[in-house]
């Protein structure tokens, strides 16, 4: 009897959009980010709320369900602005590497970001209170020791900000504290194709904008909701061509079947014409996960292939058994030298 | 792989529900059968009647994931009042934040699935509210009932956030006096065809069950285990592949033929045998 109640429409839209709702803090509404968020979606719910954590931390929650339907938080970061570089990263010895959350998990649904197991929400956590995060950093720089390295700021470290940009303004907010502020640079990590939300700005070199790409199988597999490799590309290669530089990362590396042909093509497609003086370097890892992520990313998503494969979990850290890394980075990096020198290659192993 | 359940699988929903005058339309409507006190029944839905306040709503709703945990989603259903007047009376609510008044602690349904009613926020009080002034503490939730933090609470033990709904019908502007039974019914009799639609939505689960091997592939993989001697850490490291490889799509056929032949009798063959095997499904 019930069925024939149901119209096809209602049946297909049977899901809230995203943002379909807004859950604001008390404590940021007063905020600019705020008050430009929600006049931007006049049609969602509105819920007012003490502590994001009340909501964001909530016990028994669905990460992939949430994934579906990501609802977004707005609200005050109140301690703990900047953060010392994870193990991670594949900055060098050169550079003092740090970073901020100003947004907690990202727009797209990669099958092998530690986000999913890092929270236990898929919802997005934006913190509008930007200038607390900006007194933070001008504190930071007048107190720190070892000033002869410098500075690299990740700020889009738990999230994909450029992705949320035309929604948010932060990317743009930063870079216009940057040209006041010497002393650090920033980087602004992606798999957008949204560059045209900050185009308009002049290009400086303390903001680096670094590309993830990933072979078409790879893309189609495991990065839901993200642009086309083609896009990220002609986006990373637009930005190099207005002058900002760039840094293109390959990372993770997965191997699929026929992983040497996908990357080797992907290497040579992204390098053919690319503008050499913008590429500041290119980073190139593989898979690897805090062990605790891991785990509970493994409960979040079962029917995730990745979560089923045969890691070596050494140390806390769940990768591939060493030799894996090797031969995954040593193949990697031997296509890159054909267009690119050495000491412009970083990999995590 | 993972992602949207395109199956269409479905499962029996849980209504909970404070009273009997609440319960009868939509038993009514349903085509529920008396199973047992205060419990209705078919094989698409089990409707429980809890008596008034939290405690009992808890207790209830308790009981009834004790007795059987099958539900894929819960529904509380009642009546509530606004204190709001231009909130017309008859008016549903689908509830988005649930307020505890007792503890000042706040609840949170999470809203995935489409709907066609306002939202609200909801206090949930321990007595009948006549004095909108009681309310002032929390400005943004103009509704109020008795049942829905209790409810919520015990709902959480046993399903994900997302699979807890709460909606109200609004059936008074802060006035206490009691209704008939007629007028009870008669309010939700209105609505009792949009709670239908949503309860055909929510019965179905949002995510895909969690993936299975094929029974012919698991049979295959205990012949290996056993013919082989694998232990009991190499055997759920196979069936943890084979899971990967299954969702991959790769055909075991070819890999399973070609260890046909192989019998390996002493332990190192044994572990190259299924290192070698991993490798060839982790492909």
């Amino acid at each position: 009897m019930i069925e024939t109640l149901l119209s096809p429409i209602f049946v297909v839209n049977w899901l809230n959009k995203p943002l379909s709702h807004i859950y604001v803090e008390h404590g940021a509404t007063d905020y600019a980010t705020t008050k430009r968020i929600l006049e931007r979606f006049p049609r969602s719910e509105i819920i007012f709320i003490d502590d994001y954590k009340d909501f964001f931390n909530r016990r028994n929650q669905n990460f992939e369900a949430q994934k579906l339907s990501p609802k977004l938080i707005l609200a005050k970061k109140k301690s703990d602005y900047i953060y010392d570089g994870s193990q991670f990263v594949q900055e060098g010895d050169e550079t003092d590497y740090f970073y901020t959350a100003l947004m907690l998990n990202c727009l797209y649904d990669c099958s092998y970001c530690y986000l999913q197991g890092m929270f236990s929400s898929a919802n997005l956590v934006l913190f509008a209170n930007l200038d607390d995060y900006f007194t933070s950093v001008i504190n930071f720089l007048a107190e720190r020791e070892d000033t002869h390295k410098q500075i690299l700021l990740s700020i889009s470290h738990d999230c994909d900000l450029l992705a949320f940009e035309k929604v948010s303004g932060v990317c743009r907010e930063w870079i216009r504290f940057l040209e006041d502020h010497p002393g650090f640079d920033i980087e602004i990590r992606t798999k957008s194709a949204n560059f045209s939300a900050i185009q308009d700005l002049t290009p400086t070199d303390r903001v680096l904008l670094a590309w993830t790409l990933s072979p078409k199988i790879v893309e189609e597999r495991y990065e839901k909701g993200v642009p086309c490799t083609r896009l990220r590309l002609e986006n990373a290669l637009l930005a190099a061509s207005s002058g900002w530089p760039i840094r293109i990362c390959f990372d993770p590396v997965i191997p699929v079947e026929g992983w040497r042909e996908a990357y080797s093509s992907l290497v040579e497609q992204t390098f053919r014409k690319f503008p050499m003086k913008q590429l500041r370097d290119v980073t190139v890892g593989t898979f690897r996960m805090n062990g605790d992520y891991f785990r509970r990313m493994a409960q979040a998503r079962p029917s995730e292939e990745l979560v089923y494969r045969d890691w070596e979990n050494k140390n806390g850290v769940v990768s591939h058994t060493f030799d894996e890394r090797h031969e995954i980075n040593d193949f990697l990096t031997e296509q890159l030298l054909n267009y690119i020198p050495s000491e412009k290659i970083r990999t995590w192993s | 792989m993972g992602g949207v359940n395109t199956e269409n699988t479905s499962g029996p929903v849980l209504i909970v529900v404070a009273l009997l005058a609440e319960a009868r339309p939509l038993v009514s409507s349903l085509n529920l059968n008396f199973h047992s006190h205060g419990e209705y029944r078919n094989d698409e839905f089990t409707l429980i009647v809890t008596g008034v306040g939290r405690i009992s709503s808890a207790i209830s709703t308790t009981k009834a994931f004790s007795l059987n945990d099958d539900y894929v989603s819960v529904l509380n259903f009642g009546l509530c009042g606004s204190r709001n007047p231009k909130t017309n009376i008859g008016e549903m609510r689908y509830v988005n934040r649930i307020r505890e008044v007792c503890t000042g602690r706040d609840f949170f349904p999470d809203p995935l699935i489409a709907h066609e009613w306002e939202e609200s926020a909801i206090q949930c009080h321990d007595q009948p509210v006549q004095d909108s002034n009681v309310m002032d503490f929390d400005p943004f939730a103009e509704i109020v009932d008795m049942e829905s933090a209790g409810f919520f609470q015990a709902a959480t033990l046993f399903l994900p956030v997302h699979s807890i709904h709460c909606i109200k019908v609004v059936s008074d502007h802060l006035d206490t006096s009691r209704k008939s039974t007629k007028d009870i019914e008669e309010l939700i009799n209105h609505r009792v065809l949009e709670i239908s639609k949503y309860l055909q939505q929510i019965c179905r689960s949002i995510t895909a069950a969690k993936p299975k091997i094929h029974a012919h592939i698991q049979s295959s993989i205990d012949d290996i285990a056993k013919s082989w001697r694998l232990t009991k850490t190499q055997v759920h490291s196979l069936h943890k592949i084979a899971l990967g490889a299954s969702l991959r799509k790769i055909d075991f056929r070819p890999i399973f033929k070609k260890i046909e032949a192989e019998n390996p009798m002493v332990k190192s063959d044994r572990n190259l045998a299924f290192t070698h095997l991993c490798r060839e499904l982790a492909k």
